[in-house]
């Protein structure tokens, strides 16, 4: 998944026309990760956005070969960011975002509203955030387990047990064969 | 387990939101910029204030003396010359710091005049 590229390449600055086809590339994979982790479309966008951002206003020490697993990095910070904000206000009772709809109409076709897919969104909800992220990366991401090591600052192996106990967990959740 | 994970398609128009977003951040924020630039502009104010205003200077003898005649004519004692002198006297004994020097205000012309 990496960009190829040379010793010159990583050391110019991100242009924005680069950072505008790195978006196009990476929208999608970056937003299904994260709306796994916050299930609003509108808020998984923003987040894959302020991503974006971030990487953007940081793009002087941004090295090309290690960008895309930094962008999943920073991605999942900030939706465990939202996730914790969440769990306050729901605690201090202001908020219900706990149980607001996926409303947008495309996530909604995709993620229909039955029953297993909801027993599946508890099942991931449960998960452990080191053991969700590993999950979502590499499912989702199309990373390889390096990348996904990289971008959690985790061993491949690592990777790999966490995977595999994250499997079983969600096997066990959903009352299947892993 | 990846039918687990259906790809979603992202909301659209993701790309220009972005790109008015990036067009915001390079904006520049003139309240930032303000607020970034105020103590330094206090202190390069101060630090001109303190170079162009020059430091007191203590007095010179002169100086002293004359001040401190000018602060003695209040409190000074009236000293008649004349005895016997109905007139209010035109010399006042000012006092002095130092025991070897007297000093005496003559009243100004214009009450000289008037006699």
């Amino acid at each position: 998944m990496a960009i190829p590229q040379s010793q010159d390449d990583d050391a110019r600055e991100l242009g924005q026309r680069e950072l505008e086809e790195l978006y196009t590339r990476m929208e999608a994979p970056l937003y299904n990760v994260v709306f796994r982790r916050l299930w609003d479309p509108a808020e998984a966008q923003d987040v894959v956005q302020e991503a974006f951002l971030a990487l953007w206003r940081a793009r002087a020490r941004v090295r090309r070969a290690t960008v895309e697993p930094l962008l999943y990095r920073t991605a999942l910070n900030l939706a465990a960011k939202r996730r914790r904000s969440r769990r306050l206000w729901r605690w201090i009772g202001l908020d219900a975002i706990g149980e607001r709809s996926t409303s947008h109409p495309r996530a909604d076709e995709a993620l229909a509203q039955g029953e297993r897919e909801a027993r599946l969104r508890r099942a991931i909800d449960a998960l452990p955030e080191k053991l969700a992220s590993v999950v979502l990366l590499t499912e989702l991401s199309g990373l390889s387990h390096a990348e996904v090591g990289a971008a959690l600052g985790i061993p491949v192996g690592t990777v790999a047990s966490r995977r595999h106990l994250a499997f079983r967990r969600l096997s066990q959740e959903l009352g299947e064969d892993p | 387990m990846s039918e687990l994970f259906p790809k979603l398609v992202p909301p659209p128009g993701g790309l220009s939101r972005l790109q008015e977003r990036l067009a915001e951040a390079s904006r520049p924020r003139r309240w930032g910029l303000v607020l970034w630039l105020s103590p330094i502009a206090a202190a390069a104010a101060a630090a001109a204030w303190l170079l162009v205003t020059p430091p007191p200077q203590p007095l010179s003898a002169e100086q002293a003396l004359a001040l401190e005649i000018a602060s003695g004519v209040a409190t000074g004692e009236p000293v008649s010359t004349v005895p016997g002198d109905a007139q209010p006297p035109l010399l006042q004994r000012l006092p002095s710091g130092d025991p070897k020097l007297i000093l005496y205000a003559v009243a100004p012309t214009a009450d000289l005049e008037a006699r």
